[in-house]
């Protein structure tokens, strides 16, 4: 069979030449525009979706999140660490911090779990889950609030760095470099010590420690970023550094600094119960918190090893949480993940 | 025509993923004698690496299901068990990769990785193993071959990582030798002097070689049988001088006369062919090159279109296409 | 329509048909070494004292190896990598002594087609939001009328309307370049320079893109300097070629005359190295192959650059003498670095035996 009559209307020459192409009745598209297709090829090929809408990188990373076990374990925990803090006053049996049944306590002995109270009373008399349900509130609170403290932190010195670079760029990183040479628990009980036993202090405190990470993060990012051709295109392109910096490179950039964020809210729910621990934490008796639960519950581990076990697993459910949920938008954010 | 020492037959390979199948090698059949070479010819996509990872045993098991045979003197490669196939391998069988520095393990040094596969499969002593290497890279071209023994796959060029390779590659005498782009990734002139290398070899030693590229000037000079494949599926196999003087897919014939040429005289336009590989429908509904062919009718959609030769052509050209090219 | 350029004559200039002179260009990398304070122990030699003229609406094709300095040549150009010398200018204005807002202004005439389209298209931006933000800061209008004007680019190289909504990665690479090559033509540049433009394509679709570079010049006058390291396509698209060694230019000539006979040792050996698809050809061939790697652009070799791998090398001059661009007798408009490049062409000097590998004996 020879090919005399190919059922075409249009001649090889017109490719990629002269006039756009009219477009044909039965049209089929390809990359290069419309070509005409016999009407049982154009049916087999089917609609390739040139005209869906674009999927942006993010969206795509939300879609790739959506489908991953993992990330869906992470955010119902987190989702539900969330509501319990949020929802407390409504969720919890009692008032936080009670103590009206300290009568039934005795230095040796607490009472039995009842349906009164499903967990059982902590040493101070007031009712467990309360005391659990109300410790959420305050690791919420102070951990977002310090990663986010710490992000803003970070964000600005890296952005800094990374935008400016030459001597910026030394000043900011030698900076940070010391920052980072001080162990991060030291650095926070040293602002705690500082600032006094009050909620802003363990704040500011982990927010200092997470400061370096997120500024070397970022800018390590941009800088690697700003070498890619994509960013020397936008130069030959004449736009300006500010467009370039704010409108290319910090938006790649910041994938990593995202996930970061996300797994350092496990960290920083752990050292604000570390931090409570060591006994820098709120002073006031009559706010709830996991770490401090865990220290109060010490000299009891014998008799009732209840009351540190409670909060220990809530300490690291919500960790466990987060950090599923971080690792799970580092897959879905890395480039090689993309189909 | 010689007995083949490999017979790859109706190979299949389908990847599975969560939620696509991809039949990435679609029922290729193609054979290698010892002392000849063979080529096959595609663009990325086309199946014809994922070929050779299947029949070498180099594919992941999950999500993978490899069918048909590949017959090895006689013995059913996919049938053969690991440890077998990893006899087999380095061996009977060598293969070159594209990239020499992924290839390479980047903190040993070349003398001893070439060494190591001669001490992996033969009866030696170090000793004499790392003397056979050095006269290993010096047949393959490395000059200076004792001091370059003890240096790291980043000090050395991307042309001596190559060699390097091949020495390894070569070191027990393979029977046959599998290239996968083995220059795609080196400048003009040191793919010269490594294609002259591999062409030596196989008149030297009468090993059997299978050359993949995408690079039909490559293919040209270098083999005796070529394999043009397209979208997972053989579309047109001859001789090299046949199928160069007569391309007959009207895959092969577009892209021979889409690519400038440097002995012709310039002034021709390039005729492209539209598209890209995505452009493509499944070999169970029609022609898979169709969508982008200039000379597709509803004829080209019917399933499964045969390799057969043509009435005009010669026997050991068959052809996949409905309208083929004037012989 | 895009309209095309407009250029003020430039009268009385002698050598106004040339858009582009470029004088001994020079990018010069320092090698810095030191624990606390940085030292330049020396310098990678980029590119070491380029010059050339490329005549408007004319293709200049700039070929050579890996590491021959060709790409920085092209970034140093546009000053999108810093010159160490020389001077670069472009319409009878440097480029070289630009500074800042200027620069930025000047940027418009001047654009780069990129080898990677992936690479060189911000993975987080729309095609649209790609396409117009040049438009947007050169040539300010309300935004129906930019995206117009980015649909009516994106048709001119073969893109349908609907890839505006798109991202880089939702597109084959072929469809990437075009893009790529759209948002370059968008500010109705006088000079583009494609930096191995086709060679991460698909063969198959390497020829659309060449193609279409062809007619986005002969439709808006544009001035070209291709570099690849693929010499057919150079040839093809090339009015004029120059051949790269070591950071420098070693020949230079028209596109004809360079493939008709070759007078560098270099571009010999480089043009026999070529592999053609045609078997007979291949077979009746003789190539000449070059001994050994490229040397360190750090610490180039003392006399003539190629001599420690050239085929034709002599006893005398080679390795003491450093040869200089010149014309030779008998061959107009052409510019060759080589003490023997007359003899070769008359051939009196001849390739050493064993690195000549003879043709298949054709029977």
């Amino acid at each position: 069979m020879s090919a005399d009559e190919p059922h075409r209307s249009r001649t090889d020459d017109q490719w990629g030449d002269d006039d756009l192409p009219v477009i044909p009745d039965i049209a089929v598209a390809t990359s290069v525009g419309l070509i005409e297709r016999p009407p049982l090829l154009a049916e087999a090929m089917g609609d390739d979706g040139v005209h869906e809408e674009g999927t942006s990188l993010w969206k795509g990373a939300f879609q790739r999140l959506v489908r991953n076990p993992s990330a869906i374990i992470g955010a119902v925990i987190v989702a539900g660490f969330v509501l319990i803090a949020v929802f407390a006053p409504v969720l919890a049996p009692y008032e936080p911090a009670g103590s009206q049944w300290i009568s039934q306590i005795t230095p040796s002995t607490l009472p039995p779990f009842s349906p009164e109270h499903p967990l059982g009373l902590d040493p101070f008399g007031s009712d467990l889950l309360t005391q659990l349900i109300f410790g959420a509130r305050q690791s919420l609170i102070i951990g977002v609030v310090s990663t986010v403290l710490g992000l803003i932190g970070g964000a600005i010195l890296g952005g800094l760095a990374g935008a400016f670079g030459g001597w910026v760029d030394v000043l900011v990183m030698r900076l940070v470099d010391i920052l980072l040479s001080i162990p991060s628990l030291l650095l926070a009980v040293s602002v705690a010590a500082v600032m006094g036993r009050q909620p802003l202090a363990i704040m500011v405190a982990i927010a200092a420690a997470q400061v370096p990470i997120f500024a070397r993060l970022l800018r390590g990012s941009m800088l690697s970023e700003s070498r890619k051709d994509y960013v020397l295109a936008s130069w030959s392109l004449g736009l300006r550094r500010r467009t370039i910096t704010m409108g290319h490179v910090l938006p790649n950039s910041l994938g990593p600094v995202l996930v970061q964020a996300t797994l350092s809210l496990a960290t920083a729910i752990i050292e604000v119960a570390a931090l409570s621990y060591l006994g820098l934490g709120d002073p006031d008796p009559a706010v709830a918190e996991w770490g401090r639960m865990l220290v109060k519950a010490q000299e009891r581990l014998q008799s009732a090893p209840h009351l540190t076990l409670f909060p220990g697993i809530c300490i690291a459910v919500t960790a466990l949480g987060f950090t599923l949920l971080g690792e799970a938008l580092r897959e879905a954010l890395d480039p090689k993940s993309r189909r | 025509m010689r007995e083949p020492l490999l017979e790859i037959d109706n190979l299949s390979v389908t990847f599975r993923r969560r939620r696509s199948v991809t039949r990435a090698v679609d029922g290729v059949s193609y054979s290698v004698a010892p002392g000849e070479i063979v080529g096959v010819v595609g663009e990325s996509g086309s199946g014809k690496s994922v070929t050779v990872l299947a029949l070498m045993g180099l594919l992941p098991d999950r999500g993978v299901e490899v069918t048909g045979q590949v017959r090895y003197n006689g013995r059913d490669l996919l049938s053969l068990g690991d440890s077998e196939m990893a006899k087999l391998r380095g061996r009977e069988i060598a293969m070159v990769f594209q990239d020499p520095i992924s290839s390479l393990n980047p903190v040993v040094p070349i003398g001893v990785q070439v060494s190591e596969v001669l001490l992996a499969h033969t009866k030696t002593t170090r000793k004499a193993a790392m003397a056979e290497s050095v006269d290993l890279l010096r047949r393959c071209g490395i000059p200076d071959p004792d001091r370059r023994l003890k240096e790291y796959p980043h000090q050395l060029s991307g042309g001596m990582r190559q060699r390097a390779l091949i020495a390894m590659a070569l070191a027990c005498k393979p029977k046959l030798l599998i290239c996968d782009e083995p220059t795609t990734a080196l400048d003009v002139t040191i793919q010269a002097q490594v294609l002259e290398l591999l062409k030596e070899l196989v008149t030297d030693s009468g090993t059997a070689m299978i050359m993949i590229t995408h690079d039909l000037g490559v293919v040209a000079g270098l083999c005796d049988q070529v394999n043009v494949m397209y979208s997972g599926r053989i579309v047109e196999a001859a001789p090299r001088g046949e199928l160069f003087a007569h391309p007959r897919h009207r895959y092969t014939h577009g892209l021979l006369a889409s690519i400038p040429r440097l002995d012709l005289p310039r002034g021709d336009p390039l005729h492209p062919i539209p598209g890209t590989p995505r452009d493509t429908v499944a070999w169970a509904k029609a022609c898979a090159f169709a969508p982008r062919c200039m000379h597709a009718t509803d004829d080209c959609v019917r399933p499964d279109l045969p390799l057969q030769p043509l009435p005009d052509s010669p026997p050991d050209h068959p052809v996949r296409c409905v309208h083929p090219a004037e012989a | 329509m895009v309209e095309p350029v407009e250029t003020p004559p430039v009268a009385s200039e002698p050598d106004r048909d040339d858009l582009l002179v470029v004088e001994n260009l020079q990018v010069h990398f320092p090698i810095k070494r030191g624990l606390v304070f940085d030292r330049t122990v020396g310098h990678v030699k980029a590119v070491d004292g380029v010059s050339l003229r490329v005549r408007r609406g004319s293709t200049y094709g700039l070929v050579g190896e890996s590491g021959c300095g060709k790409s920085t040549f092209g970034r140093a150009v546009l000053r999108l990598e810093e010159p160490t010398g020389g001077t670069v200018m472009l319409d009878g204005e440097s480029v070289t002594g630009l500074k800042g807002e200027a620069l930025r202004q000047a940027r418009r005439r001047m654009q780069m087609v990129f080898q990677d389209p992936l690479a060189s298209l911000d993975p987080r931006q729309s095609v649209q939001s790609l396409m117009i933000e040049p438009l947007r800061v050169h040539q300010p209008a309300p935004n129906d009328q930019l995206v117009a004007r980015a649909a009516e680019m994106l048709e001119l190289v073969g893109m349908p309307r609907a890839a505006l909504a798109k991202y880089p990665h939702e597109f084959s690479g072929g469809q990437r370049q075009r893009i790529g090559i759209a948002r370059a033509m968008i500010l109705n540049p006088e000079l583009v320079i494609a930096d191995e433009p086709v060679s991460a394509l698909d063969v198959s679709v390497q020829a659309q893109v060449i193609n279409l570079l062809e007619k986005l010049q002969r439709e808006f006058g544009l001035t070209y300097i291709v570099i690849a390291h693929d010499l057919a396509v150079v040839r093809h698209i090339s009015d004029v070629v120059g051949v790269m060694y070591l950071g420098q230019m070693v020949e230079e000539a028209g596109s004809d005359d360079l493939y008709a006979q070759p007078l560098h040792p270099y571009t010999i050996a480089l043009m026999s190295a070529i592999p053609i698809p045609d078997p007979e050809v291949e077979d009746r061939r003789e190539r000449i192959l070059l001994r050994g790697d490229l040397p360190s652009p750090a610490n180039p070799p003392s006399g003539c650059r190629f001599h420690t791998r050239c085929p034709y090398r002599q006893p005398t001059r080679c390795d003491t003498d450093e040869p200089h661009l010149r014309e030779i007798e008998g061959h107009p408009g052409r510019r060759v670095s080589c003490h023997w490049a007359e003899q070769i062409a008359s051939g009196e000097v001849q390739p050493m035996d064993s690195l000549v590998v003879e043709a298949v004996a054709a029977d």
